[in-house]
């Protein structure tokens, strides 16, 4: 350094400097005085400064857990143990269950992972005392999959507000539900996008005051609800067959989904019903590869054989919440049936962040007659969704906006949609 | 709202006694600031931390926010706009020019003597193992290799530690080496390092796991950058704002160092979007019986086209990881704003990357996430490295791009073709800005300057450039052509007893260049008066870019 110092002095000098080369390194000074660098502080930042003293100490904070983060290789050990334990089949899951459970965890195993015949076991739980466990059993053909199966659901805060379309938002009241089923199913897929399937299970489901000491229980008030305080046991068969034309995010596609189920009580019950679902979807490109319309039209209707005794209220169709009418509380109206439109405007701000505009309307109706354009409940707003770099949403927040005020849903992790719904209730999915 | 409050906030404050010092900075060429001092801890920093502090923390500082607003420019700039030598920067290319071999000459190091190289250490860090050899002249360097891509990472590496020395910088010694796997043996105390850190004895089962993850050559060889071991004693990293703790030279704000703010003018032509904390090191080093800092810049594997890092290639250089302007930008506008590198953007040679000149915009320039000193770079800093940035000549850029020894002829055209293009829209840029006049000499009630546009080729020459000068005190503006101007009468300042260098400020003049297209530039400012040798009125310095 101190040859190429001696070439700069020396040009430098030769061409301007009015002082000599000998003299400048006799000076051996510092380009600044401290009190010089002192002096170019705007006089006003001290008091700034002691205004920022609690964001300074936070940020000092934040660096040493950082440095603490990589010094110990944090990232680095927990994508050990995860490649660790997913080489043994095991998976840890984090978020919820589903809208309205809370922040949780769990994992699953996978017994024979990858192979044909494999064991699946799950296991959540979150701080609001939602609890999920499933096993389940797949042996998978070229002709299909036979698919074993049983969940138990204890879900204690579900929301209740009454039935029909005209249910009042004051009425708001809580209730828990055990949910057990174990079944058989059997799915064949063509070439990924078309799979259609028939299942069969026995369930045993309870519904029971809940669990928040805040929020009375359905029978407080609504007298004779079918179901409320017992349990329920029956038989449910069905058959769906999707098509899935979506290929990527952006682009041009649609999907279809269809559904058929058969419900008959067990024991003394008499329940006999019918239930059908239907989902369209269809996706319209506006910008390549950034933004997207999508649109979604969502109809499950029930259908009573004569002799059977009212459908419990926790197995009808109901709607609101983030899977649903977005703004409205979730599970704010139960009826026989319902009709659900929604139109979205996806677009991407980043390859981690996507905004959602959307309009969602819905209705409950006894009969069809009863279906009216007039008499829907609709809501607006505006939603995030933020993924990993794996393209997973880990978290949704959304704000709607309906005749009945705002509701804003935080909503961790994303479930996949079950094959079929029938008369079961598993919070919120994917939409 | 609260944005719009500290800014007005700031504006009331008033100016401060240090534009004052501004107005005539020392006469000196040299910083000293490589007094003794005692050894200090390592200093570590957080890549983490530095993305979330600098994407999204910092807003909420008020007192940073006001210290942005008012910083008055760059605080270690001698009375001629240069950046004094220091622990920090060396001046080398930049007032003149070197040629390629001065360049490599002058590099501190030396590559490794071929034949046995003694594996002293494996280093698993997944994406690209790292091996640390010593040669038998018993000198310590790191092998990286090629990730991804052959000659990618080692060609960049190569070609930008010449560049980066050339421009100032204090850097490793890396060249580009080719081994057989017969030529490493096992130290006696060899070890291996897992992700997590673990140390086990190496074996040579080690060695051979790491040479599976490389292609080898045509000829059975391994290319591989043999970065030398840095004199010294590590001492961590530094950081691009603030002063280090325990170091009694380090007086100056980094974010207030003219060398750190201009760098950002020379890593967009490397497209050297890495330049953060973690690739930064500070070296106890011993000169005589002082010991003292010094300050270098790493890694350059990800310069050029190198990087891939988070939203792919295309997005390096043009955008932050976690750019708040373009995601607004895609918010407000429905996702219908197309980013153009998401359009345009091509990889023309896969060993290179995505390095191209058609979508560059030198005053756009990103790295992949904000960091302090670029931040704080005005014009007079974007001016003094593109100052730097077009001393490069082409014959030293196409020997650049062969120093990167590319397998393919026209990956080192294309190359050099791609560096001359982006040197020459910085040049474009800058230099039109900024009145690029130096070496200003006042002779016989002359002033004359040199104008480095017109040298370099920025300013057309077949038509007489114009200049206009306003002198202080006086109304009216001269114009003129040709880097003479006779001065008018001087309103001389009454004389007094000088500063601490026996100057004596009397006048001050400014001089603009025309534009190439409408109006003019951002001024000189010239210095005149005298010093304590001579009564004779003289250019006692001058600032780029004042407003």
């Amino acid at each position: 350094m101190l040859a190429d110092r001696a070439i700069s002095v020396a040009v430098l000098s030769m061409l301007l400097g009015p002082i000599s080369p000998a003299q400048q390194l006799a000076e051996g000074g510092r380009i600044r005085a401290p009190e010089e660098i002192r002096e170019t502080r705007p006089p006003l930042l001290a008091p700034l400064e002691v205004l920022s003293w609690p964001f300074h100490r936070l940020s000092i904070g934040t660096e040493r857990g950082f440095i603490a983060f990589e010094r110990h290789k944090i990232r680095e050990r927990v994508s050990l143990w995860t490649e660790e334990l997913r080489r043994h089949g095991v998976e840890a899951r984090f978020g919820g269950s589903g809208e309205g459970a809370g922040f949780g965890g769990g994992g699953t195993y996978t017994f024979n992972a990858g192979k044909s015949n494999r064991l699946h076991f799950l296991g959540l739980e979150t701080f609001k005392d939602y609890q999920e466990v499933g096993i389940q059993w797949v042996s998978a053909t070229p002709a299909g999959s036979l698919i074993a199966e049983s969940s138990y659901q204890w879900r204690p805060d579900e929301n209740f507000y009454g039935l029909g379309h005209n249910s009042v938002r004051d009425k708001h009241s809580m209730f828990a539900l055990r949910q057990t089923w174990a079944g058989l199913r059997w799915e064949y897929q063509v070439k990924g996008r078309v799979s259609w399937g028939a299942l069969y299970r026995t369930a045993w489901i309870s519904a029971l005051p809940g669990g928040n000491p805040h929020f009375s229980s359905p029978d407080a008030f609504f007298s004779n609800l079918s179901g409320y305080g017992t349990q329920t046991r029956l038989r449910s068969a069905g058959i769906y067959f999707d098509m899935n034309g979506i290929r990527s995010e952006y682009q041009l596609g649609g999907a279809t989904h269809f559904g058929a189920s058969y419900q008959r009580g067990l024991g003394s019950s008499s329940l006999s019903y019918f239930s059908y679902e239907t989902q369209l979807e269809g996706r319209l490109p506006i910008s390549r590869e950034s933004s997207a319309f999508v649109g979604q039209a969502n109809f499950e209707l029930t259908r009573e054989r004569h002799d059977s005794s009212p459908i419990p209220f926790y197995m009808l169709p109901h709607i609101g919440g983030s899977s649903t009418l977005r703004g409205f509380a979730l599970d704010r109206f139960y009826g026989r049936n319902l009709a659900l439109l929604s139109l979205e405007y996806r677009y991407r701000i980043h390859p981690f962040v996507q905004v959602i505009p959307f309009f969602d309307e819905g209705q409950i109706f006894d009969r069809t007659e009863d279906l009216s354009w007039l008499n829907w409940h609709r809501n607006y707003g505006l939603g995030f969704r933020f993924r990993n770099g794996a393209g997973a949403t880990f978290l949704r927040v959304e704000y709607g906006r309906s005749s009945e005020g705002s509701e804003i849903h935080i909503v961790f992790g994303d479930r996949e949609r079950p094959p079929l719904l029938g008369p079961f209730r598993y919070g919120a999915y994917k939409r | 709202m609260k944005r719009l409050a500290v800014f007005l906030l700031a504006c009331t404050l008033p100016v401060s006694r240090a534009d004052d010092w501004l107005r005539l900075p020392p006469p000196l060429t040299v910083d000293a600031d490589d007094r003794h001092i005692p050894e200090s801890r390592e200093q570590r920093v957080s890549e983490l931390y530095a993305i979330v502090y600098n994407s999204w923390m910092r807003h909420l500082s008020p007192a940073e926010r006001v210290a942005a607003v008012r910083d008055a420019g760059a605080l270690n700039v001698n009375a001629w706009d240069e950046v004094p030598d220091s622990s920090w920067f060396t001046n080398r290319i930049g007032p003149r020019s070197l040629s390629f071999d001065e360049i490599c000459a002058g590099l501190e190091g030396e590559p490794p003597e071929t034949g046995a190289w003694a594996a002293l250490r494996v280093e698993d860090e997944g994406y690209t193992p790292k091996l640390r050899v010593r040669d038998q002249a018993g000198r310590t360097y790191v092998l990286k290799f090629d990730p991804s891509t052959p000659e990618k990472n080692s060609g960049a590496e190569r070609i930008s530690t010449l560049v980066l020395h050339a421009a100032g910088y204090n850097v490793p010694h890396n060249t580009i080496v080719s081994f057989r796997s017969s030529d490493l043996v096992l130290a006696e105390d060899a070890y291996h390092t897992d992700v997590v850190g673990k140390r086990r004895p190496l074996t040579r089962g080690d060695l051979e796991a790491v040479l599976k993850k490389i292609k080898p050559l045509s000829d059975g060889t391994y290319r591989g950058m043999a970065s030398m071991f840095l004199p010294g004693k590590g001492a961590g990293k530094f950081k691009y704002t603030g002063t280090r703790k325990g170091d009694p030279n380090d007086i100056i704000p980094h974010e207030r160092r003219r060398e750190l703010r201009g760098l950002r003018v020379i890593a967009a032509w490397i497209n050297h979007a890495d330049a953060g904390e973690k690739n930064t090191y500070d070296a106890y080093v011993t000169a005589g019986a002082r010991n003292y800092l010094k300050h270098y810049l790493l890694d350059f594997g990800s310069t050029l086209g190198g990087g891939d890092y988070i939203n792919g290639p295309y997005r390096v250089g043009h955008e932050y990881i976690f750019d708040g302007g373009a995601m607004s930008r895609s918010l407000v506008t429905f996702g219908l704003w197309h980013r153009p590198w998401e359009e345009h953007g091509r990889i023309v040679h896969p060993e290179i990357g995505y390095y191209d000149s058609e979508l560059f915009e030198p005053e756009r320039w990103k790295p992949n996430y904000p960091n302090p000193a670029f931040n704080r770079m005005d014009e007079a800093d974007g001016y003094w490295g593109a100052k730097i940035v077009t001393a490069f000549s082409d014959e030293v850029i196409e020997k650049l791009a062969r120093a990167g020894e590319y397998s393919r002829s026209e990956v080192t055209t294309y190359l050099a073709d791609t560096m001359k293009r982006r040197r020459d829209a910085i040049g474009r840029y800058w230099l039109d800005r900024v009145a690029p006049l130096e070496e200003v000499v006042l002779t016989g009630g002359r002033l004359s300057f040199r104008d480095i546009a017109v040298e370099r080729g920025y300013a057309p020459e077949e038509v007489a450039r114009g200049y206009r000068l306003r002198v202080d005190g006086a109304k009216g503006l001269l114009t003129f052509t040709g880097q003479s101007v006779q001065l008018p009468e001087l309103n001389l300042k009454a004389g007094g007893p000088g500063d601490r260098y026996g100057r004596l400020l009397l006048a001050r003049v400014w001089i603009e260049s025309k534009r190439r297209s409408e109006g003019w530039s951002l001024p000189i400012e010239v210095t005149l008066g005298q010093t304590r040798d001579s009564d004779r009125l003289q250019v006692l310095g001058w600032r780029h870019a004042v407003r």
